[in-house]
């Protein structure tokens, strides 16, 4: 006898199946005791919890939220501002940033025995101690990028979903 | 504050949040008065502790009257935004202060609160009898995982539809049952013994 597996019971139960399953598992459960009792069992279950009634919140509850709501200065919340200058001035800082690090980074290479031999080369000569450096931060910088992306890309409860499919948690269907 | 409109009790959760979003109070009271109940018991049945519900509840419609203007109807129904936010909360909150469930006993305050108090006085022994059934239900959900607590919580207690759960968790709906019925194997072994013991005091 091939039993509907335990999703469809529980649908069955709920009255989320369609008609069609539906009729199927009813005609299932006429001849079928295991089933049966395990809807049984999910009745005897759910009637316990019924067990546990609703509460009510107190009666201030929205006048506190109200209070919370008046305390909170709605600019900062919900209106957002057209035009900030604050990001131009966090990429100017940025880019004064780089420049800095690139000059002081060129100033080291410049004193190193390595420069002396390397600087022979046509393309360190297009280059110079600038470029050369540029094009090393920037290798480095795309290095890093590509390696933390699919960390950045991944949320943390993305993750926690992904874990507990791969691992299932120890469920079974 | 302004008082609730009856017109406004016919509107949609949707109608009423395009009004919360041009700062309409009374629009807001009547989401709360629509919503405060299911919230409540939501937060009260995920942690198991009254006043945390009670903050947590604040601290959701607080956050919906704030974040008003980034509901989009178009991207689902109000009350399951509603959901997510009050289950992300009260995730956050658990997870903050690192407990899973705390299991309160239940007071004499409890107890009335819940009804039980209008049961026949000339049967204290049913009455005793549901204090303890309702403690070893309580007992039992605490036992549970949160991710199965909260899919038996919004799939009996709120009501909510297999694919309505999956919208708010963020889960397939296979996981969900799959989740639920192993839930309900493990109520069933903690209330076993509760109902044997039952059965001998009767």
């Amino acid at each position: 006898m091939q039993h509907p597996n335990k999703d469809r019971l529980i649908e069955f139960y709920y009255s989320e199946a369609n008609d069609l399953e539906a009729k199927r598992v009813f005609k299932h459960l006429q001849s079928c005791n295991d089933c049966l009792e395990y809807l049984n069992t999910l009745d005897h279950i759910t009637g316990q919890l019924d067990h546990f009634v609703n509460q009510t919140p107190s009666e201030d509850t929205f006048d506190l939220i109200m209070k919370d709501i008046e305390v909170v200065p709605l600019k900062n919340t919900y209106k957002k501002e057209l035009f900030s200058v604050l990001p131009f001035i966090r990429i100017v800082i940025f880019i004064l940033f780089v420049l800095a690090a690139l000059h002081f980074c060129q100033g080291w290479l410049t004193i190193l025995p390595l420069w002396e031999v390397i600087r022979e080369y046509r393309i360190i000569q297009v280059l110079g101690s600038y470029g050369l450096v540029a094009v090393v931060f920037f290798i480095f910088g795309s290095f890093v990028t590509l390696s933390i992306t699919p960390v950045l890309l991944m949320d943390s409860e993305r993750l926690k979903n992904m874990i507990r499919q791969v691992c299932n948690y120890g469920e079974t269907k | 504050m302004e008082t609730i409109n009856p017109n406004i009790l016919t509107r949609s959760d949707e109608e009423l949040m395009q009004h919360v979003a041009e700062r309409n109070t009374a629009s807001f009271k009547a989401l709360y008065k629509r919503y405060e109940l299911a919230i409540f018991n939501l937060i009260l049945k995920y942690t198991g502790d009254k006043s945390l519900a009670q903050d947590l509840l604040q601290e959701t419609f607080t956050r919906i009257w704030f974040a008003a203007h980034s509901f989009n109807q178009e991207k689902g129904r109000f009350k399951t935004w509603l959901f997510t936010i009050a289950l992300n909360i009260t995730k956050s909150e658990m997870s903050k202060k690192q407990y899973s469930y705390f299991y309160q006993e239940i007071s004499e305050k409890d107890f009335t609160e819940a009804g039980l108090e209008e049961m026949d006085e000339k049967m204290p022994d049913a009455r005793m009898v549901n204090i303890e059934i309702r403690k070893h239900v309580r007992f039992a959900l605490s036992r549970l995982e949160p991710f199965m607590r909260e899919v038996i919580i919004l799939r009996h207690y709120q009501q909510l539809k297999f694919s309505e759960i999956a919208q708010i968790t963020n889960t397939p709906e296979g996981t969900l049952k799959s989740r639920f019925h192993r839930a309900i194997l493990l109520l069933k072994e903690h209330l076993t013994g509760m109902d044997k013991s039952y059965a001998t005091s009767k």
